[in-house]
């Protein structure tokens, strides 16, 4: 492995963990893309280093931190100053994700992994072919709109947006989209002002 | 069992109306106070009753005295914020510690210093340092009588060690362009009590650690927050109320009428925001040993800053060695940046640099814990058992978490 490649595609370490889901860490100058509202990301499950957690990043916190409300009530903030609380200062971020689905090295399932990840495992994000895979059947979608503690609607078309922006190619887009409305149609038939909402949320 | 808050309430209330009390005659004395100290003109007069009170015949006199006649500062004169330097390179140093627990087993301390390093005048991100030390040899863990050392001496080689660490960086650092100010959260006269094991060999490090940042070009103050007990320029107006016949013959630890009053009510009615007042030394057998075993660069002197920005003052005592007590230049410097990093954090005028000194020295209850475990698996990997006494363990056990039991 080129150095620097995995911390480059790390999101953070676990920190708490449960089959259906887990909160991870990390410091406040490696916030990026990786760690969007609807990334798809990775942990290994326990005592398996081939078996990985999916999950989706449904809420990213930036602690609270007295010393940083003392500095906003001054007239100006230094330059060094603002330089110091980004780059040195320890300002932790918690990032929660939910899970939606499991891999081994052959393929990838929706629903709940077997085990939850161990703490401190690297959380990575997906690779582009592991969010196609997933992505292709649909299938986690029923877990996301019926999960209670997410904005399910929300990540669930975030998500969405993500995967084809990542892991599709410009032509195959649309087709993603209009599969996964469809898909939508059928499991909210029951709901129409949630289903117009969700449809108008993915709309390209 | 918790503290029982129903028994002590009555006394908190007691406690708050004898907090809120008020010398009816405080206003006055105040008054009295102010208007002798802003007479106190005459320097002359002043060294005058100071060469009485310094004569063996007389003792007990702990107060201000002007400095040397050629960088004597009028008593009552203020000076306004200087500006600051276009570069300046501040250096500040805190420290932590872990004290040794004669419950446990492994027995040793730990202490922690925080270095932090802000520049002024250049886009450059502030640099940052933690400097870990673990003690567990018997050597460091026992005096003389192989008991083991007390906390006042695991406080005095963390002072030390925090003023040595600070020497260090700023002799690295003497070469950098622009001015060089080490800032240190406590009292420049720093003494060991006799209960301190090892105190001249403390001493002696500390003196080294003085005498590397005078080399270094460093101007160096002790930031003292806030100094409640000070009364140092109070002791001084009582000296010049005093018939000089009477100075012979009274004891000078009191404060006679001025009793009621500190250096800080003082100076929060004379100082406007961001100014300091005249230099002075303290007048005390402490300072004089500094002066005479240390050399007359190193005699310990101090001004009042009030560092607030707005109406609400903030007085602190800023100590400085001779060294820079007699350059103006530095001591305009000194003073600067102590205003302009007290304007950092808004509504609590401190020194950024130094709030962020601690905050990489603090070792929290957290980090206590996981040292432990650390040191638990390293004598688990040599066959060793750690341990607590029976006491501490069972401390432990009933202080500890309890399950609420729900019917």
């Amino acid at each position: 492995m080129v150095n620097g490649y995995l911390e480059d595609l790390i999101v953070g370490r676990v920190l708490r963990s449960s089959t259906t889901g887990f909160d991870c860490g990390t410091h406040s100058t490696r916030l990026d893309d990786r760690h969007s509202f609807g990334a798809f990301v990775e942990a290994p499950i326990a005592n398996r280093d081939d078996v990985y957690a999916i999950g989706l990043i449904y809420a990213v916190r930036v602690d609270d931190d007295p010393l940083v409300s003392e500095l906003v009530r001054a007239e100006t903030v230094e330059d060094n100053v603002l330089r110091d609380q980004r780059e040195n200062r320890l300002i932790p971020v918690e990032i929660s994700v939910i899970n939606i689905g499991w891999r081994n090295t052959e393929r990838t399932f929706p629903g709940l992994p077997p085990r939850p990840p161990m703490s401190l495992a690297d959380v990575t994000a997906c690779d582009r072919l592991v969010v196609s895979h997933f992505t292709s059947k649909h299938d986690f979608f029923r877990l996301v709109l019926n999960a209670a503690e997410v904005p399910s609607d929300d990540l669930l078309a975030a998500a969405l947006h993500y995967a084809s922006a990542r892991a599709y190619e410009p032509d195959e887009r649309e087709t993603f989209m209009i599969d996964s409305g469809r898909k939508l149609v059928r499991l909210l038939s029951h709901d129409l002002k949630r289903l117009a909402h969700l449809l108008e949320l993915i709309r390209p | 069992m918790a503290l029982e808050f129903n028994k002590i309430i009555d006394k908190v209330e007691r406690m708050g109306r004898w907090l809120a009390r008020r010398d009816p005659n405080m206003d006055d004395r105040l008054d009295e106070a102010l208007a002798l100290y802003e007479a106190s003109t005459d320097l002359e007069n002043i060294q005058k009753r100071i060469r009485i009170v310094r004569q063996s015949s007389v003792s007990g006199y702990r107060g201000a005295a002007p400095l040397d006649s050629a960088y004597a500062e009028i008593l009552p004169e203020r000076f306004a914020r200087p500006a600051l330097p276009p570069l300046v390179t501040i250096l500040a140093c805190d420290g932590s510690q872990i004290y040794p627990d004669r419950h446990t087993y492994p027995r040793y301390y730990l202490l922690n210093i925080g270095l932090f390093v802000y520049y002024t005048g250049v886009n450059r991100r502030p640099d940052q340092f933690t400097l870990p030390q673990l003690y567990y040899t018997g050597k460091a863990l026992r005096d003389t009588r192989k008991r083991l050392i007390n906390r006042r001496t695991v406080d005095a080689r963390r002072s030390v060690r925090e003023v040595d660490v600070l020497s260090q960086h700023a002799w690295q650092l003497r070469h950098e362009a622009g001015a060089l100010v080490t800032f240190v959260d406590n009292r420049l006269l720093f003494f060991t009590g006799g209960d301190v094991t090892g105190a001249d060999k403390i001493m002696n490090e500390y003196r080294r650690a003085l005498v590397r940042l005078h080399r270094s070009n460093a101007i160096l103050g002790g930031y003292v927050d806030a100094p409640q007990d000070s009364r140092q320029v109070i002791r001084l107006l009582h000296l010049l109320s005093m018939e000089e016949e009477r100075i012979y013959h009274s004891d000078m630890r009191g404060l006679g009428k001025f009793d009621a009053l500190t250096d800080i009510h003082l100076f929060r009615a004379v100082l406007r925001p961001g100014e300091r007042s005249a230099l002075l030394v303290q007048n005390s057998p402490a300072n004089y040993e500094y002066r005479e075993s240390f050399g007359e660069d190193y005699e310990i002197a101090f001004f009042f800053v009030n560092v607030s920005r707005d109406a609400r003052p903030h007085i602190a005592r800023v100590d400085l060695p001779m060294w820079v007590a007699r350059d103006k230049a530095a001591v305009d410097t000194l003073h600067a940046a102590v205003v302009s990093q007290c304007a950092i954090q808004g509504s609590k005028p401190y020194p950024y640099a130094l709030t962020r000194a601690d905050e990489l020295a603090y070792v929290s209850g957290k980090d206590r814990e996981k040292l432990e475990e650390l040191i638990h698996l390293e004598m688990r990997k040599h066959l060793m058992t750690p341990g607590m006494t029976p006491k501490q363990s069972m401390k432990n056990i009933a202080r500890g978490f309890k399950r609420r039991h729900k019917l």
